[in-house]
Protein backbone atom coordinates (compact mmCIF):
# COMPACT_ATOMS: atom_id res chain seq x y z
CA UNK A 1 0.00 0.00 0.00
CA UNK A 2 1.52 3.29 -1.08
CA UNK A 3 1.44 6.48 0.96
CA UNK A 4 -1.16 7.98 -1.41
CA UNK A 5 -3.51 5.05 -0.96
CA UNK A 6 -3.09 5.15 2.80
CA UNK A 7 -3.75 8.92 2.80
CA UNK A 8 -6.82 8.39 0.63
CA UNK A 9 -8.31 5.82 2.99
CA UNK A 10 -7.52 7.97 6.04
CA UNK A 11 -9.13 11.08 4.51
CA UNK A 12 -12.10 9.10 3.22
CA UNK A 13 -12.69 7.52 6.63
CA UNK A 14 -12.45 10.83 8.48
CA UNK A 15 -14.79 12.47 5.95
CA UNK A 16 -17.38 9.74 6.50
CA UNK A 17 -16.97 9.81 10.28
CA UNK A 18 -17.19 13.63 10.26
CA UNK A 19 -20.35 13.56 8.17
CA UNK A 20 -21.94 10.87 10.31
CA UNK A 21 -21.27 12.64 13.59
CA UNK A 22 -22.41 15.97 12.12
CA UNK A 23 -25.84 14.41 11.82
CA UNK A 24 -25.72 12.28 14.96
CA UNK A 25 -24.24 14.48 17.68
CA UNK A 26 -26.68 15.93 20.17
CA UNK A 27 -24.77 19.13 20.84
CA UNK A 28 -25.05 21.46 17.80
CA UNK A 29 -21.64 23.02 18.52
CA UNK A 30 -20.05 19.56 18.33
CA UNK A 31 -22.00 19.05 15.11
CA UNK A 32 -20.35 22.10 13.54
CA UNK A 33 -16.91 20.94 14.72
CA UNK A 34 -17.48 17.54 13.07
CA UNK A 35 -18.58 19.37 9.93
CA UNK A 36 -15.26 21.24 9.95
CA UNK A 37 -13.46 17.88 10.18
CA UNK A 38 -15.45 16.64 7.18
CA UNK A 39 -14.53 19.79 5.20
CA UNK A 40 -10.84 19.45 6.06
CA UNK A 41 -10.74 15.78 5.08
CA UNK A 42 -12.46 16.49 1.76
CA UNK A 43 -9.83 19.20 1.18
CA UNK A 44 -7.24 16.47 1.72
CA UNK A 45 -9.01 14.29 -0.85
CA UNK A 46 -8.96 17.17 -3.35
CA UNK A 47 -5.22 17.58 -2.80
CA UNK A 48 -4.78 13.87 -3.55
CA UNK A 49 -6.72 14.37 -6.80
CA UNK A 50 -4.33 17.16 -7.81
CA UNK A 51 -6.96 19.89 -7.42
CA UNK A 52 -5.07 22.04 -4.93
CA UNK A 53 -7.02 25.20 -5.79
CA UNK A 54 -10.37 23.62 -4.86
CA UNK A 55 -8.78 22.25 -1.69
CA UNK A 56 -7.59 25.71 -0.63
CA UNK A 57 -10.99 27.14 -1.55
CA UNK A 58 -12.67 24.56 0.66
CA UNK A 59 -10.42 25.41 3.60
CA UNK A 60 -10.54 29.19 3.20
CA UNK A 61 -14.19 29.63 2.24
CA UNK A 62 -15.96 26.73 3.94
CA UNK A 63 -13.89 26.22 7.07
CA UNK A 64 -12.78 29.83 7.41
CA UNK A 65 -16.06 31.56 6.69
CA UNK A 66 -19.10 29.32 6.43
CA UNK A 67 -18.35 26.95 9.31
CA UNK A 68 -17.33 29.80 11.60
CA UNK A 69 -20.55 31.59 10.68
CA UNK A 70 -22.49 28.41 11.53
CA UNK A 71 -20.67 28.27 14.85
CA UNK A 72 -21.61 31.88 15.64
CA UNK A 73 -25.24 31.29 14.66
CA UNK A 74 -25.48 28.11 16.71
CA UNK A 75 -23.85 29.73 19.74
CA UNK A 76 -25.63 33.10 19.60
CA UNK A 77 -29.15 32.21 18.54
CA UNK A 78 -31.01 30.22 21.12
CA UNK A 79 -32.42 27.61 18.77
CA UNK A 80 -34.44 24.84 20.36
CA UNK A 81 -32.84 21.85 18.69
CA UNK A 82 -34.92 19.28 20.54
CA UNK A 83 -38.11 20.76 19.07
CA UNK A 84 -36.49 20.93 15.64
CA UNK A 85 -35.53 17.27 15.86
CA UNK A 86 -39.04 16.27 16.89
CA UNK A 87 -40.34 18.18 13.86
CA UNK A 88 -37.75 16.45 11.68
CA UNK A 89 -39.03 12.97 12.56
CA UNK A 90 -42.26 13.75 10.70
CA UNK A 91 -40.35 14.12 7.44
CA UNK A 92 -38.44 10.87 7.90
CA UNK A 93 -40.37 8.86 5.24
CA UNK A 94 -39.75 11.57 2.63
CA UNK A 95 -36.07 11.74 3.57
CA UNK A 96 -35.78 7.95 3.29
CA UNK A 97 -37.46 8.04 -0.13
CA UNK A 98 -35.02 10.68 -1.38
CA UNK A 99 -32.13 8.67 0.05
CA UNK A 100 -33.26 5.52 -1.74
CA UNK A 101 -33.67 7.40 -5.04
CA UNK A 102 -30.19 8.89 -4.66
CA UNK A 103 -28.75 5.45 -3.93
CA UNK A 104 -30.47 4.03 -7.02
CA UNK A 105 -29.02 6.84 -9.13
CA UNK A 106 -25.54 6.12 -7.80
CA UNK A 107 -26.08 2.45 -8.61
CA UNK A 108 -27.09 3.44 -12.15
CA UNK A 109 -24.07 5.71 -12.57
CA UNK A 110 -21.49 3.24 -11.30
CA UNK A 111 -23.19 -0.02 -12.24
CA UNK A 112 -24.58 0.17 -15.74
CA UNK A 113 -23.03 3.26 -17.33
CA UNK A 114 -19.80 2.84 -19.21
CA UNK A 115 -17.45 5.71 -20.02
CA UNK A 116 -16.29 5.86 -23.62
CA UNK A 117 -12.59 5.55 -24.31
CA UNK A 118 -12.45 9.14 -25.55
CA UNK A 119 -14.09 10.60 -22.44
CA UNK A 120 -10.87 11.26 -20.57
CA UNK A 121 -9.38 12.95 -23.64
CA UNK A 122 -12.48 15.13 -24.08
CA UNK A 123 -12.29 16.20 -20.46
CA UNK A 124 -8.61 17.09 -20.73
CA UNK A 125 -9.21 19.04 -23.95
CA UNK A 126 -11.23 21.76 -22.19
CA UNK A 127 -8.51 22.25 -19.63
CA UNK A 128 -5.74 24.64 -20.64
CA UNK A 129 -2.23 23.36 -20.01
CA UNK A 130 -0.34 24.35 -16.89
CA UNK A 131 -1.24 24.68 -13.22
CA UNK A 132 -4.86 24.02 -12.40
CA UNK A 133 -5.28 27.34 -10.58
CA UNK A 134 -4.07 29.08 -13.72
CA UNK A 135 -6.27 26.84 -15.87
CA UNK A 136 -9.34 27.64 -13.80
CA UNK A 137 -8.58 31.37 -14.05
CA UNK A 138 -8.20 31.13 -17.80
CA UNK A 139 -11.48 29.24 -18.16
CA UNK A 140 -13.46 31.59 -15.91
CA UNK A 141 -12.05 34.80 -17.35
CA UNK A 142 -12.00 33.63 -20.94
CA UNK A 143 -14.48 31.02 -22.02
CA UNK A 144 -17.13 31.47 -19.35
CA UNK A 145 -16.66 35.18 -18.71
CA UNK A 146 -20.26 36.25 -19.31
CA UNK A 147 -21.63 33.46 -17.11
CA UNK A 148 -19.16 34.44 -14.39
CA UNK A 149 -20.34 38.06 -14.51
CA UNK A 150 -23.99 36.98 -14.52
CA UNK A 151 -23.47 34.80 -11.45
CA UNK A 152 -21.95 37.83 -9.76
CA UNK A 153 -25.10 39.76 -10.67
CA UNK A 154 -27.27 37.05 -9.11
CA UNK A 155 -25.24 37.29 -5.88
CA UNK A 156 -25.75 41.07 -5.94
CA UNK A 157 -29.52 40.59 -6.25
CA UNK A 158 -29.45 38.15 -3.31
CA UNK A 159 -27.48 40.64 -1.21
CA UNK A 160 -29.81 43.53 -1.98
CA UNK A 161 -32.80 41.28 -1.27
CA UNK A 162 -31.41 40.36 2.16
CA UNK A 163 -30.81 44.04 2.96
CA UNK A 164 -34.27 45.07 1.79
CA UNK A 165 -35.89 42.37 3.92
CA UNK A 166 -33.98 43.06 7.12
CA UNK A 167 -32.97 46.73 7.23
CA UNK A 168 -35.31 48.80 9.36
CA UNK A 169 -34.85 52.44 10.12
CA UNK A 170 -36.17 52.89 13.64
CA UNK A 171 -37.29 56.36 14.59
CA UNK A 172 -37.77 55.63 18.30
CA UNK A 173 -34.10 55.28 19.14
CA UNK A 174 -31.66 58.05 19.95
CA UNK A 175 -28.86 58.28 17.41
CA UNK A 176 -25.54 60.00 17.51
CA UNK A 177 -25.27 63.09 15.33
CA UNK A 178 -21.56 63.51 14.77
CA UNK A 179 -21.81 66.80 12.87
CA UNK A 180 -23.96 68.37 15.56
CA UNK A 181 -21.41 67.31 18.14
CA UNK A 182 -18.56 68.73 16.12
CA UNK A 183 -20.14 72.13 15.45
CA UNK A 184 -21.49 72.62 18.96
CA UNK A 185 -20.72 76.02 20.39
CA UNK A 186 -19.36 75.88 23.97
CA UNK A 187 -20.39 79.48 24.57
CA UNK A 188 -24.05 78.61 24.01
CA UNK A 189 -24.07 75.27 25.77
CA UNK A 190 -23.12 76.57 29.20
CA UNK A 191 -24.68 79.27 31.34
CA UNK A 192 -23.44 80.67 34.63
CA UNK A 193 -26.12 81.26 37.21
CA UNK A 194 -25.71 83.66 40.04
CA UNK A 195 -26.85 81.73 43.08
CA UNK A 196 -27.84 83.72 46.13
CA UNK A 197 -26.47 82.29 49.37
CA UNK A 198 -28.96 80.33 51.41
CA UNK A 199 -31.63 80.19 48.66
CA UNK A 200 -30.57 77.52 46.27
CA UNK A 201 -31.71 77.41 42.72
CA UNK B 1 -6.22 48.51 -15.87
CA UNK B 2 -5.46 45.12 -17.40
CA UNK B 3 -8.60 43.68 -15.88
CA UNK B 4 -10.70 46.55 -17.24
CA UNK B 5 -9.18 46.03 -20.68
CA UNK B 6 -9.96 42.32 -20.43
CA UNK B 7 -13.58 42.96 -19.45
CA UNK B 8 -14.00 45.40 -22.35
CA UNK B 9 -12.35 42.97 -24.76
CA UNK B 10 -14.66 40.17 -23.64
CA UNK B 11 -17.98 41.99 -23.41
CA UNK B 12 -17.49 45.10 -25.54
CA UNK B 13 -18.48 48.58 -24.37
CA UNK B 14 -22.15 47.76 -24.89
CA UNK B 15 -21.88 44.68 -22.70
CA UNK B 16 -20.09 46.59 -19.93
CA UNK B 17 -22.71 49.34 -20.11
CA UNK B 18 -25.52 46.76 -19.96
CA UNK B 19 -23.92 45.01 -16.98
CA UNK B 20 -23.54 48.24 -15.04
CA UNK B 21 -27.04 49.34 -16.01
CA UNK B 22 -28.31 46.05 -14.60
CA UNK B 23 -26.38 46.61 -11.36
CA UNK B 24 -27.67 50.16 -10.98
CA UNK B 25 -31.20 48.93 -11.72
CA UNK B 26 -30.81 46.33 -8.95
CA UNK B 27 -29.79 49.00 -6.46
CA UNK B 28 -32.58 51.32 -7.58
CA UNK B 29 -35.24 48.62 -7.34
CA UNK B 30 -33.92 47.49 -3.96
CA UNK B 31 -33.98 51.02 -2.57
CA UNK B 32 -37.48 51.62 -3.91
CA UNK B 33 -38.74 48.38 -2.41
CA UNK B 34 -37.07 49.14 0.90
CA UNK B 35 -38.60 52.62 1.03
CA UNK B 36 -42.07 51.24 0.33
CA UNK B 37 -41.79 48.49 2.94
CA UNK B 38 -40.39 50.89 5.49
CA UNK B 39 -43.05 53.56 5.04
CA UNK B 40 -45.92 51.07 5.49
CA UNK B 41 -44.79 49.63 8.81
Amino acid sequence: MTVTTLAFYLFAMSTLVGGLFTVMSRNPVHSVLWLILAFLSSAGLFVLLGAEFVAMLLIIVYVGAVAVLFLFVVMMLDVDFAALKAEMARYMPLALLIGVILLMQFGLAYGSWEASAAAEGNRLAIMPQGENTQGLGLLIYDQYFLLFQLSGLILLVAMIGAIVLTLRHRTDVKRQNVLAQMWRDPAKSMELKDVKPGQGL
Amino acid sequence: MELVALVVAKLGYGGVAALWAAKVACFWAGHRLWKRRNSKV
